[in-house]
């Protein structure tokens, strides 16, 4: 069942005047199903219209013509935008912007306080969720204190209180170390395995997209090339003309066939890249 | 000689506090005139820390630091002569634009250097020049720019005071792909032109191997390593250890060392990697 129905959704930004005043297309029909329990990942270049997309999921935007349906509800019925900000909660590149406490547990606290819900289950949502991104040993700490990767955990954990069904992630990790960037990608992946949240991923870096069941790649607005990541990446030389990179060990394969080595495509890690050369270096007789 | 240089230096936050905390520990490094330095290391392992003391914005705690032979801080009202000569651009230095058109803050560098009109005016042309910014962009705000040309406007700004040495704290954290290739590219083009001495503090060892022709590794607060870059990409094992990871090829060839062929090392870029194993591969078609 899908929980993200994109119809046939266009979207304008409108212009200044003196800037000709033409309203500026930044989504171009876009028809996309996201099923629920879906790990998918959205690359593409500054620009190419991912956040845009990504802000229709929780009616953060409206589309300019088509519609948007979360689990069967229009995002353009006012009465059912809260329901869908629960169902779909959204974390941000920039730690520090979405943080509004001066306690970890208190932020957390934030959301399902607007939502009503009782201060005893308050409580054991924010302790679980806290729990569930590896942070409960913080809960009376000052969020300005963390590190970034801590700080996006933390809210993680703010939308995991509200009980979502799906997050959606505007480049995470953008800002974070390898180290905050590996704590918060193992969170999210954890999410998606064990709990069946839906994920939709918005990210620059290949390696993360590689996590995901379905890779999609946008381009002025549109959907370019969608499937699953060894299909997604096997295709290296589209993906460089619209100025993505692929992941090293892809990269090489593909530079090697394009030299006559015959290697399989779709080789997506450094192990199987290497399993792959092994196999060649084999029959060339090379230090054996 | 060395442009820099410094000597046991050591720096803590909050001091005398129950936050201090130890930022850099015994540091003595010498930095040649023209060299290429990457610095890496996990977050809160001082390289931000360390770069702010070459430019004289912190003061060591004790050691010294010299510029050219000098003691920056013998004359601490001098100090900011030090800051023309070692230009430094920040963590995402598009936060600190402020003037009305991206002209202007360019020039306010070289302005508070007391140049005459004309110098200033050639020193923003090119500048903007070098980081690839079009002449139309420059009468603009830079508010209406994009992130990656915010990015570039704050970074001519530093390479229009010509300093000495130039050094960039993460100068592509955030951008896409295509924008990391752009700066880092302009980046190498400025040092090659001027022969000014440049130091990159990134996470990504895929940006320090494209560029960099030494590394100097930081871990809580010390040097780990500081050699040429292969040398230090050949310690996987070790960087591994603190939290710091070769790029993807470098660990492919380890693997396929590991399994006991002869492909050899020092392999960080694609480019490397295929023309290391074009000819192994091939010698097996021929035969």
């Amino acid at each position: 069942m899908n929980i993200i129905s994109a119809n046939d959704v266009r979207f304008y930004y409108e212009t200044e005047e003196e800037a000709g005043g033409r309203p500026l297309l930044v989504l171009d029909d876009i028809r996309l199903d996201i099923e629920r329990g879906e790990f998918v990942a959205l690359l593409g270049h500054n620009g190419s219209g991912k956040s845009t997309l990504a802000k229709h999921f929780n009616a953060m935007l409206l589309p300019s013509g088509g519609r948007v349906l979360v689990s069967g509800m229009d995002t353009k019925d006012e009465k059912l935008r809260y329901e869908i900000r629960r169902m779909v909660g959204m974390v941000l590149q920039n730690p520090d912007n979405q943080l509004v406490s001066t306690i970890v547990e208190e932020d957390v606290a934030f959301g399902p306080e607007n939502l009503g819900v009782s201060p005893k289950e308050i409580r054991r949502r924010v302790d679980e969720a806290l729990k569930t991104v590896g942070m409960l040993e913080y809960s009376d700490h000052a969020p300005h204190k963390l590190s970034g990767g801590q700080k996006q955990r933390v809210a993680i954990a703010g939308i995991l209180a509200m009980r979502p069904d799906c997050i959606v992630l505007d480049e995470p990790t953008a800002m974070l170390d390898p180290q905050g960037r590996k704590e918060v990608l193992e969170t999210v992946f954890r999410l998606n395995k064990e709990q069946g949240i839906t994920v939709v991923l918005i990210t620059h870096y290949m390696e993360e997209a590689v996590l995901a069941d379905r890779v999609l790649v946008m381009e002025e607005g549109r959907i370019l090339i969608q499937g699953t990541p060894r299909e997604v990446f096997s295709r290296v030389d589209e993906l460089r003309g619209v100025e993505l990179d692929v992941p090293q060990p892809t990269e090489l394969c593909h530079e090697l066939r394009m030299q006559g080595v015959p290697l399989p495509e779709g080789i997506l890690t450094a192990e199987e890249c290497a399993q792959a050369l092994s196999m060649f270096l084999e029959a060339a007789h090379v230090g054996h | 000689m060395s442009v820099i240089e410094t000597r046991n230096l050591n720096y803590t936050y909050s001091p005398g506090t129950p936050f201090r905390r130890d930022a850099i520990k015994d540091i003595s490094i010498k930095i040649d005139n023209g060299d290429f330095i990457g610095i890496i290391g996990h977050t809160g392992s001082g390289k931000s820390t360390l770069v702010q003391h070459l430019n004289g914005l912190l003061r060591p705690a004790s050691g010294q630091v010299f510029l050219n032979g000098k003691d920056i801080w013998e004359h601490p009202k001098k100090i900011r002569e030090v800051r023309f000569q070692v230009g430094l651009v920040f963590q995402y230095p598009e936060h600190q634009l402020f003037e009305e058109t991206s002209y202007k803050d360019i020039a306010f560098g070289p302005s508070n250097m007391g140049l005459d009109a004309d110098e200033i005016d050639a020193r923003v042309r090119r500048a903007a020049k070098f980081v690839g910014l079009r002449e139309e962009l420059l009468q603009k705000s830079p508010f209406e720019l994009s992130g990656g040309e915010k990015r570039r406007v704050a970074i001519a700004g530093v390479m229009a005071m010509q300093p000495q040495v130039l050094i960039l704290d993460e100068p592509t954290a955030g951008l896409d792909p295509k924008g990391r290739d752009t700066i880092l590219g302009q980046i190498k083009e400025y040092q090659q032109e001027n022969g000014s001495t440049v130091i990159v503090v990134s996470h990504s060892m895929e940006d320090i191997a494209r560029c960099a022709k030494k590394v100097l590794v930081m871990n809580r607060g010390r040097i780990e390593m500081f050699d040429q870059t292969p040398a230090v990409f050949s310690r996987a094992d070790e960087l591994g250890a603190i939290g710091l990871s070769v790029p993807a090829v470098t660990r492919i060839f380890m693997i396929l060392r590991a399994r006991g062929y002869d492909v050899g090392d020092n392999v960080y870029t694609v480019e490397q990697a295929r023309d290391r194993l074009l000819p192994l591969l091939k010698k097996g078609g021929d035969a």
